[in-house]
């Protein structure tokens, strides 16, 4: 997944157009590379502009932080849009991209008391999301294993993948919840640093030996 | 020396077809993407000095922004074709929506934008299109983009002037080069019409900054239009002389000779 990590502070709904010529151009530099299925993150919320720029460049699903209802965010308050992105994604003959929503965000808190079964259920229900994300406080922070195994429960046969603080050593606890892992962190010794394939590696030995058990 | 302020220069177009949100994509970016690439080639090949990208297909225009879809698939076109083709390339995002021009140049490394609207404004069949250079100019240093030269139509074709009939196309000219434009675009009422030969005359005596004609040159008539910097060509390279059809080779050779005479 591509995500505008680098342009901290982020923008919290539409970012520049020069934002998304350069995304697209990275992303489809990518997809020319790799053969694997490419996601597109716009931060902090512009679901349109991932769905816009992974529809041009071919890319499979887009990750949308707060697709439904209203959370106060390090960048204030952001409303969903997935009334906008579900038209748009029709509008423009994308429907072939996959929308996969964060519930209950990192770096957010709700303005309401909600329960995770209503939130889950409206972001798969009501604003039709492809698939869920549930992350922990922040980036590289493990997620709650409880709060997983119910978003799991209500969301049934709908992917769940995990948005943050999956390592070597908590991976094949969360497997048997969790459809996905969106890595990041773990495989970098920082933010800023490149990448450490023996990291990568090992992470993926340690899925696929799971999986044999 | 720029290639771009170069005398003599045929700048081809590749009308790139329809794309996402337009009523007339064809759900295939794939195949929009192969088509410029081939065309950008083509007219690479041929002898022509630089293109230019425009999305022409996607009548009826947006007037000033498009949307982030927009501005993605150009970025995506433009990336390959820029990757395939090493003349000097140009950007022009239909109607007048030079901010994402401008920022797609920049993401893919194109040399220039055609701008609409630069100075002054106008009726054009999108509605009222007013002056850009302040902002652009601006937005412009802000993405550290300045390699990317602006070259700006005066008195465009496909509208009306009325309201600045008072302004001679020489005086636009001049105040389009006050306000920073590397160039002006001289063009004949519609796409294919032919421009004025006095007019061209007025305007290069009028300023320092190349000018190039933006419509209507044909292999007959581009001798007419020998004191341009440059002529823009698209209409005339394609089947039957129609902006629609695709490229003829034929004509393509045609007005590269015609270029060189």
């Amino acid at each position: 997944m591509l995500e505008n990590y680098g342009d901290l502070p982020f923008t919290p709904d539409s970012v520049s157009e020069a934002t998304v010529a350069s995304l697209a151009t990275l992303a489809k530099e990518v997809k020319n590379r790799f053969k694997l299925p490419l996601g597109i993150n716009v931060l902090r919320n512009d679901g349109l502009s991932a769905m816009a720029i992974a529809h041009a460049a071919g890319a499979q699903f887009i990750r949308v932080n707060i697709l439904t209802g209203a959370r106060l965010t390090d960048q204030g308050i952001i409303s969903g849009k997935a009334h906008e992105i579900l038209r748009f994604r029709k509008k423009i003959g994308a429907t072939a991209v996959k929308i996969f929503a964060d519930i209950a965000v990192k770096y957010s808190s709700p303005l309401t008391a909600r329960t995770l079964k209503n939130e889950v259920e409206e972001t798969l229900h009501r604003s039709g999301a492809d698939g869920l994300i549930v992350s922990g406080e922040g980036t590289g922070k493990p997620v709650d294993i409880e709060r997983l195994k119910e978003v799991k429960k209500i969301a049934q046969k709908t992917e769940v993948w995990i948005g943050s603080g999956t390592t070597l050593e908590n991976i094949l606890e969360l497997t048997p919840y969790a459809d996905g892992f969106i890595v990041g962190s773990s495989f970098k010794s920082s933010l800023e640093a490149p990448i450490n394939s023996n990291r990568v590696r090992a992470l993926v030995k340690k899925v696929n030996s799971g999986a044999k058990q | 020396m720029n290639p771009l302020s170069s005398s003599k220069l045929l700048i081809g177009m590749v009308h790139v077809g329809a794309l996402p949100g337009t009523p007339r994509f064809e759900n295939n970016i794939e195949e929009v993407i192969e088509k410029a690439v081939m065309e950008g080639q083509a007219l690479q090949k041929s002898g022509f000095g630089a293109i230019i990208l425009e999305n022409m297909h996607d009548v009826p225009y947006l007037r000033t922004h498009v949307g982030p879809e927009i501005t993605a698939a150009m970025a995506v076109v433009s990336t390959e074709v820029r990757k395939a083709v090493s003349i000097p390339m140009g950007i022009q995002i239909l109607a007048g929506a030079n901010v994402a021009a401008l920022s797609v140049a920049q993401a893919v490394g194109a040399d220039f934008i055609r701008v609409e609207g630069f100075v002054f404004s106008h009726i054009a069949d999108e509605g009222l299109i007013e002056a850009c250079a302040g902002p652009l100019l601006r937005l412009r240093r802000e993405l550290g983009a300045e390699n990317i030269k602006i070259f700006a139509d005066i008195k465009k074709k496909h509208s009306s002037h009325a309201i600045t009939s008072d302004v001679s196309i020489a005086e636009t000219a001049h105040a389009a080069e006050f306000f920073g434009a590397d160039g002006v675009i001289v063009t004949g009422t519609a796409t294919g019409t032919t421009a004025s030969a006095q007019e061209l005359r007025e305007v290069k005596q009028s300023v320092r900054i190349p000018v190039w004609i933006g419509s209507g040159i044909t292999p007959n008539n581009l001798s007419q239009y020998q004191e341009a910097d440059g002529w823009i060509v698209g209409s005339s390279l394609k089947k039957d002389g129609l902006w629609n059809n695709p490229l003829d080779s034929s004509r393509l050779k045609e007005m590269v000779e015609a270029a060189a005479k």
